[in-house]
């Protein structure tokens, strides 16, 4: 009842401020600038690419996104004809990529449960430097040594895969052609992802409490056994993280691919025949001799592999820090 | 050096101690384990000089000494846990059954599984239920048990004094127990690949006196059917869990055992001044 009447006064809140020395709002309003200039670079490129590619979206509706044709035609009035669906591109992207996470995740997790638990010290060290510096070679170095290295022995792997599994649909074949395929794209494109993903598995399996590792190994754990039981389950949700890195980059890798794939514009899901494709390889293909309305539609698909990748990467950051946080 | 006055405090403990004095032989054998010239190096630093110890089949030893003095050191070389330290080293023997565990050739995880460990602050697998932390060892050490794993976890959690109060959890992740409970189900885990010898660095330390409680009282239970040693800062638990007693101290150098015999006597006429100046909490 009483509490009602009763006005309280509070007094005003005081601002809470400090004088700051010069240098310091120097320094600050530098880190301000670059840090926002990269936020201004990336949506000034996605304003540019959905700016430019807005009229292949208008025109296309949603059939750029699922009709898997892409053709520009001049016809007999001197009138272009054009028809663009990104369908079998999407399709390629995403079936390449999936390729490199099966075989690339895989063998970087082993590759970094190796590093942490079982490498000795100076192998380790030297082994984390080459991985490392696997990242920093350009993408053309991958895709030569694809193309030239790697082709046969995949051409022969394929056939072999063929050979015993072809009776699952995706590994059959309509015609023995196994050059240049989706699945030796995919290779190339699961050697370049795996110093992404074994350096954020191997950091988040370093992080393992030592006390859960020594109360395994307390209980006459077996190093497979302590691994098993203890790291993998704290690992998992870093090495997902890790895995749609890596992700990240397959979706966008465009030199590698070009230079291995056989690109062709129709969607293809036997992924041991030669022809395929993906967003990024496409747009250097085409860009170079594109009209002025094809040019409009490669910037859309330019957008879309940004939305895509963006995606995928927001998605790798939220889950690998927060891995890396609730250090469970 | 006989003690000349004792102070109430170390009084009052060796009558606690002496209520629980048993006879030598009525602990049913389980195994002994016995330390012979035990030295233990961190890199280059000798942490621990000379240690000899007998743990009698199915007796409680407590170690006591101050803060750095190798207690955690030496117990963790008493079922090799001491080597996963890099650059850690160690010399002389330790004998389990009359066999040294540190003979080339020994499979360090059977010597594990029999000689389990608790450790200071409780350490369940998070990611596992309840049931799963007691049945870890049989899965980690891929060993293939015959019998029925219900009974056998029942049975260690009852063993552990904790099956009343999870037995209807039993699917509940590990993480939900209060700090006492995940202790006891640490204790239950160990027993549960059925340990000869059971090692326990400070396994209250981090728990409240009602939960130290029950472990002291699951602590008398087991050293029924096993041998146990337990690292302690508390006078009053060594007192009451222990039939031994040793005690460690680092006088600048390297950490050495100065004294050991039974608990009553240790803390009423200790032999070593030292002792009775740590007893009677003149230091430490
Ligand atoms: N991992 C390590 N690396 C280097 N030195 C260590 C390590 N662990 C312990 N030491 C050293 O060994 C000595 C004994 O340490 P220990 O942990 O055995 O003592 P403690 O008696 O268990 O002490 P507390 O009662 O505080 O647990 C100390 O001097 C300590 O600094
Ligand atoms: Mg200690």
């Amino acid at each position: 009842m009483s509490s009602t009447l009763i006005e309280r006064v509070l007094p005003q809140k005081r601002a809470l401020t400090t004088k700051p020395r010069p240098s310091d709002v120097a320094f600050r309003s530098v880190l301000n600038v670059m840090s926002y200039s990269s936020l201004l670079i990336l949506a000034a490129i996605g304003g540019f690419l959905a700016f430019r590619g807005f009229g292949a979206f208008k025109e296309n509706g949603l059939g750029f996104i699922t009709h898997a044709e892409w053709s520009s035609l001049v016809g007999d009035n001197g009138k272009e004809i054009s028809s663009f669906g990104l369908g079998a591109m999407i399709t390629g992207t995403l079936i390449i990529s999936t390729i490199a996470l099966v075989i690339g995740v895989p063998l970087s997790v082993l590759t970094a449960l190796y590093l942490t638990f079982y490498a000795p010290e100076r192998l380790r060290r030297l082994l984390v430097t080459v991985v490392d510096l696997m990242a920093s070679f350009p993408s053309i170095l991958y895709g030569i040594w694809g193309f030239i290295v790697l082709s046969p022995m995949a051409t022969y792997w394929a056939k072999l895969i063929f050979k015993y599994l072809g009776w699952i649909p995706f590994l059959s074949v309509p015609t023995p052609a196994f050059d240049r395929s989706p699945f030796l794209a995919g290779i190339v494109l699961s050697i370049m992802i795996i110093p992404i993903v074994t350096s954020v598995s191997r950091e988040i399996f370093a992080q393992t409490p030592l006390e859960r590792i020594q109360a395994a190994y307390a209980l006459g754990a077996t190093r497979w056994g302590m691994i098993r039981a203890v790291a993998l389950p704290f690992g998992a949700s870093g090495v997902v993280g890790g895995a749609m890195l890596g992700l990240g980059r397959a979706l966008g890798e465009t030199v590698a691919v070009y230079s291995v794939l056989n690109i062709v514009f129709k969607i293809n899901w036997h992924v041991l025949y030669g022809y395929g494709g993906n967003i990024a390889s496409m747009i250097v293909q085409k860009f170079g001799e594109a009209s002025f309305t094809e040019k409009k539609a490669l910037l859309a698909a330019g957008f879309v592999l940004f939305v895509m990748t963006l995606l995928v990467n927001m998605v790798a950051n939220t889950v690998v820090s927060r891995a890396v946080k609730s250090g469970k | 050096m006989m003690s000349t006055e004792n102070s109430p405090q170390t009084n009052s403990l060796a009558g606690v101690a002496a209520a629980r004095v048993r006879e030598p032989g009525s602990a049913p054998l389980g195994s002994g384990l016995e330390a012979r010239g035990v030295h233990a190096w961190f890199g280059s630093h000798l942490a621990l000089e000379n240690v000899s110890l007998d743990f009698a089949a199915g007796t409680v030893t407590a170690l006591i000494g101050p803060s750095g003095c190798g207690k955690s050191t030496f117990i963790r070389t008493l079922n090799r846990m001491h080597e996963f330290i890099p650059s850690a080293a160690m010399a002389g023997e330790v004998l389990l059954d009359g066999k040294d565990i540190y003979a080339s050739g020994t499979d360090v995880t059977r010597i594990r599984l029999q000689i389990g460990m608790v450790f200071q602050k409780p350490n369940p697998f998070p990611s596992m239920t309840i049931g799963e932390n007691v049945l870890a060892g049989l899965k980690l050490a891929q060993i293939k048990y015959d019998g029925n794993k219900d009974d056998l976890m029942e049975e260690t959690l009852v063993r552990a004094g904790l099956w009343n109060e999870v037995k209807d959890r039993l699917g509940a992740h590990a993480g939900g127990l209060s700090g006492g409970q995940q202790q006891r189900l640490c204790i239950a885990r160990s027993l549960a690949v059925n340990p000869k010898v059971l090692l326990m660095d400070e396994p209250c330390s981090a728990l409240d006196p009602g939960s130290t409680l029950r472990i002291e009282d699951t602590i008398s239970q087991l050293s029924k059917t096993m041998t146990i040693v337990i690292v302690t800062h508390n006078m009053q638990q060594a007192a009451r869990v222990s039939d031994y007693t040793a005690f460690f101290l680092a006088d600048g150098g390297p950490g050495q055992m100065i004294e050991v015999g039974p608990t009553n006597e240790m803390f009423s006429r200790p032999k070593d001044e030292r002792t009775e100046n740590y007893v009677s909490g003149r230091f430490g």
